[in-house]
């Protein structure tokens, strides 16, 4: 089933400067789709309209069928859970418990099932035991983790990160990579991450390059690097991995590995072959 | 002219029951005409070390020497101000210090607090803005009207305008698109080569460490582990199994070597060449 | 570094502590009144002994409690040499020169300080047993009834919410900004007026700035969350009044009470 499904999509802050143009895809449910490009190419601004934050000038999104507009918005707004870069600007709870309220309060929980439910997606998140913190004693990476159980708390059937680790320092990234990693696994939800980050597709079951607010390509990880130039181009890097086999292949060495280790065996292997 | 930490520990809020030792008996001494990256984790010193490069701090304990100038605790520290045009610290996340109404009067902004005239501080500023890649048609826009990298490579401008010798930055790069990295790498490099300035950079960033520059500092709950050349760190293995993430070239050439490659080169096209001619029989 | 104790609230657990910010703000405005009924001295002795009685039972540490008087210290002497110049009643005490001390004057400055030492103390009460947020949260719900008239109480006491929460980062920011400026030569401390202004330029135009990028964010995330201004939510916390928060009530109605018989008595 297609879940997001975006046509001819239009939108610019000035007449004259067109931020996105004629933007077009469709994702599957459940999929993991990374979204890649320069600061200006208009990742977030794609973001915020998905998330309904913004209005496009042109075209349309349908989310599970539905169209997304100034009167379906409301309702459609717990379907599509969205955490932003900024791991302060979206805190707005006294403490990890209030935050994660918040979103609750706004659907109209009952007062008696909130409890329940913070410690359920605390626990998620492995915030379980920092409920009564205040933000201002918790690193990025726990703070964006409070981000995403605020957001899962309301049951989402699509989850958006717009550059949410970028201003996390390594060990924040993997924290909530592997959060990620962890959501896609369990199928649930229906992923978008949008990142400068190029080593974060090589995890995703789609990757759209946007460049100049147009869509570049849109493909699987494993054919989209198939050409390394065809980024390069564009001024973005390949996956280190899609190097080193574009390096071998330059000795008619094709190699399959997705990761270092794997690809040290591979090699290993074809030598004892030999 | 030197750089040098001798027993350093500094000590955030002394007189209260939080109080936190953020630097421990630091020695260390940082490389002049030379790139250095400082590392570790957050809360390990890095930016109270910083610091005291422009005396922002002075030390709790210990001294620290800083060109012409050395910073004691206790000693009424004269003349510090001076020392801030000679040791430029820009802080993380800087396109938030702009406040000026035009660009090049932000950049200019520097160079008029140590006494330039308006003549002379634009002309330094032009010269910064030169530096980082923004031309003429940027002078008279207001800083707000640009992005983020754009923003930076501004409030780095505004360093370079003071001619400091020594330039330290924290975390240059972070948030920036790789684009907007490779642009500050080659900044620095420029910088170093062709203008001698000593750079300290702080980074989460082990390729850049690995790939950009001459030394490492890596510092551990306030105490420095390690001193030295960036290459040896990563190379040798020096501290394995400290959640310190290698660089992915020399990650791949350890994993070669583990499944019994012979290779006695940490360059990765030297690595690739030999391990392809093995598997050729050449 | 983020351990501020703001608002003089002491974190500590007492019967106090864990009354309902509704009941302690209301008797809190009681007590107030009852201060400023012309009771004289005897008045404010009970009133005084109900009000340490609280401190006491609040396990205030008596330097904490002085503490509240320490920026009255000023205004005091103020009023002392204000009233030693214009009140000429009573016994003349000291004569030095053209200096004319009388008893009355003396005696009308210390009434005042009387009564000046018990609001401080009352409200010491309320602010040092009091978290902020839960200051907040009474502070709505008695503003509630307001509604019919259009004041937006829950949008208010969200406001104040957030805006205490961002304080300790406000702080944060404001020593970031001030160091990446000394970084470039301002001097915050010395300086001709020119650049005193400079100096304060560099500080607050960044600090807005980053002000406004915040606040738009927010509304981002909160847009996003499902919050619209004005429509009904559910509240997480929720305030109930137990039998403590009855007696703190009916003891202050009750001195409140005996104040007014005793001043129209008098």
């Amino acid at each position: 089933m297609k879940l997001i499904e975006v046509k001819d999509l239009s939108f610019s802050y000035d007449e004259n400067i067109p931020v996105l143009s004629d933007i077009s895809f469709a994702l599957e449910e459940g999929t993991y789709t990374v979204i890649v490009g320069h600061n200006g190419s208009g990742k977030s601004t794609l973001a915020k309209l998905l998330a309904g934050l913004l209005a496009p000038n042109k075209g349309e999104i349908k989310i599970g069928g539905t169209a997304l507009n100034a009167d379906t918005i409301e309702s459609m707004r717990a379907h599509i859970g969205i955490v932003f870069q900024n791991p302060d600007n979206q805190f707005i709870g006294s403490t990890v418990r209030d935050d994660i309220a918040f979103g609750l309060e706004n659907h109209l929980v009952p007062s008696v099932k909130m409890d329940e439910i913070i410690n359920t997606y605390a626990a998620y998140v492995s915030m379980q035991d920092y409920l009564d913190k205040e933000p201002s004693s918790l690193s990025g990476g726990q703070k964006q983790r409070v981000a995403i159980a605020g957001v899962l708390a309301m049951q989402p059937s699509i989850l958006l990160l717009d550059e949410a680790t970028s201003m996390l320092d390594p060990k924040g990234r993997k924290e909530v990579g592997e959060l990620i990693h962890a959501l896609h696994q369990k199928k649930q939800l229906t992923i978008l991450s949008i990142t400068h980050d190029i080593e974060e597709t090589r995890f995703a079951d789609n990757v759209i390059v946007l460049n100049k607010g147009k869509i570049y390509r849109f493909a699987k990880a494993e054919k989209l690097f198939e050409n390394p130039d065809d980024l390069k181009n564009i001024g973005l890097d390949i996956p280190y991995i899609y190097e080193l086999r574009a390096k071998y292949a330059k000795y008619g060495i094709h190699l399959r590995s997705r990761d270092i280790e794997g690809m040290a065996e591979e090699l290993w292997q074809l030598n004892l072959k030999k | 002219m030197a750089i040098k930490f001798k027993e350093v520990s500094y000590i955030y809020a002394a007189d209260m029951p939080y109080a936190f030792k953020a630097l421990d008996h630091i020695d260390l001494e940082f490389a002049m005409h030379k790139k250095t990256a400082i590392i570790g984790e957050t809360g390990s010193g890095k930016s109270t070390l910083v610091q005291h490069l422009n005396a922002l701090l002075i030390p709790s304990f210990g001294e620290v020497e800083v060109l012409d100038h050395e910073l004691k605790a206790g000693l009424k520290n004269k003349g510090l101000k001076a020392l801030r045009a000679k040791v430029g610290l820009v802080f993380q996340f800087s396109e938030y210090q702009l406040f000026e109404e035009s660009i090049i009067k932000d950049v200019a902004f520097g160079p008029k607090n140590f006494g330039d005239d308006e003549a002379t501080a634009l002309n330094k500023a032009q010269k910064a803005l030169t530096l980082v890649g923004l031309d003429a048609t940027y002078y008279e826009r207001s800083p707000l009207e640009l992005s983020g990298g754009q923003k930076r490579r501004v409030a780095i401008a505004g360093i370079l305008a003071m001619d400091p010798e020594v330039i330290v930055l924290d975390e240059p790069t972070a948030g920036l698109d790789p684009k907007g990295t490779r642009a500050m790498l080659s900044l620095f490099e420029r910088l170093n080569r062709d203008f001698d300035k000593t750079i300290i950079i702080v980074t989460h960033d082990n390729e850049i460490v690995y790939h950009h520059c001459d030394n490492v500092v890596y510092l551990s709950k306030g105490k420095v582990k390690y001193s030295g050349a960036a290459k040896t760190f990563f190379e040798e293995g020096i501290y394995e199994g400290e959640d310190l993430l290698l660089p992915k070239d020399v990650q791949f050439i350890n994993a070669l070597k583990k499944q019994g490659f012979k290779l006695d080169t940490f360059d990765l096209d030297q690595a690739i060449k030999e391990t392809a001619k093995v598997l050729k029989n050449e | 570094m983020n351990r501020l104790v703001f608002g003089r609230y002491l974190p500590l657990d007492t019967p106090i502590h864990r009354l309902d910010p509704r009941a302690k703000i209301i008797a809190m405005l009681i007590m107030l009144v009852a201060i400023f009924l012309p009771t004289g001295y005897g008045g404010y002795i009970v009133l005084g002994l109900f009000i340490l009685g609280t401190l006491l039972l609040a396990k205030m540490p008596f330097k904490f409690v002085i503490s509240a008087f320490k920026p009255m210290t000023f205004m005091i002497i103020f009023l002392l040499i204000i009233n030693i110049f214009s009140i000429k009643e009573g016994r003349l005490l000291l004569a030095y020169g053209f200096l004319e001390i009388y008893s009355g004057a003396l005696l009308q400055t210390f009434y005042i300080v009387v009564r000046l030492f018990l609001m401080i103390m009352v409200t010491t009460c309320l602010t040092a047993t009091t978290k902020p947020l839960d200051l907040t949260l009474g502070i709505e719900y008695l503003l509630k009834p307001l509604k019919r008239f259009k004041v937006p109480a829950h949008e208010i006491a969200m406001m104040i919410s957030i805006a205490l929460r961002f304080i300790p980062l406000i702080i944060e920011e404001t020593m970031r900004i001030m160091n990446a400026q000394k970084s470039r030569g301002v001097d915050y401390e010395e300086g001709k007026l020119k650049d005193k202004i400079m100096a304060i330029l560099s500080l607050i135009v960044p600090l807005f700035a980053v002000a406004f990028q915040r606040a738009d964010d927010l509304a981002n995330a909160m847009e996003a969350r499902g919050y619209i201004p004005g429509h009904e939510r559910t509240r997480y916390k929720v305030l109930k009044y137990h039998s403590g928060d009855y007696i703190l009530l009916t003891i202050a109605s009750l001195l409140l009470g005996s104040m007014i018989v005793w001043s129209i008595v008098l």
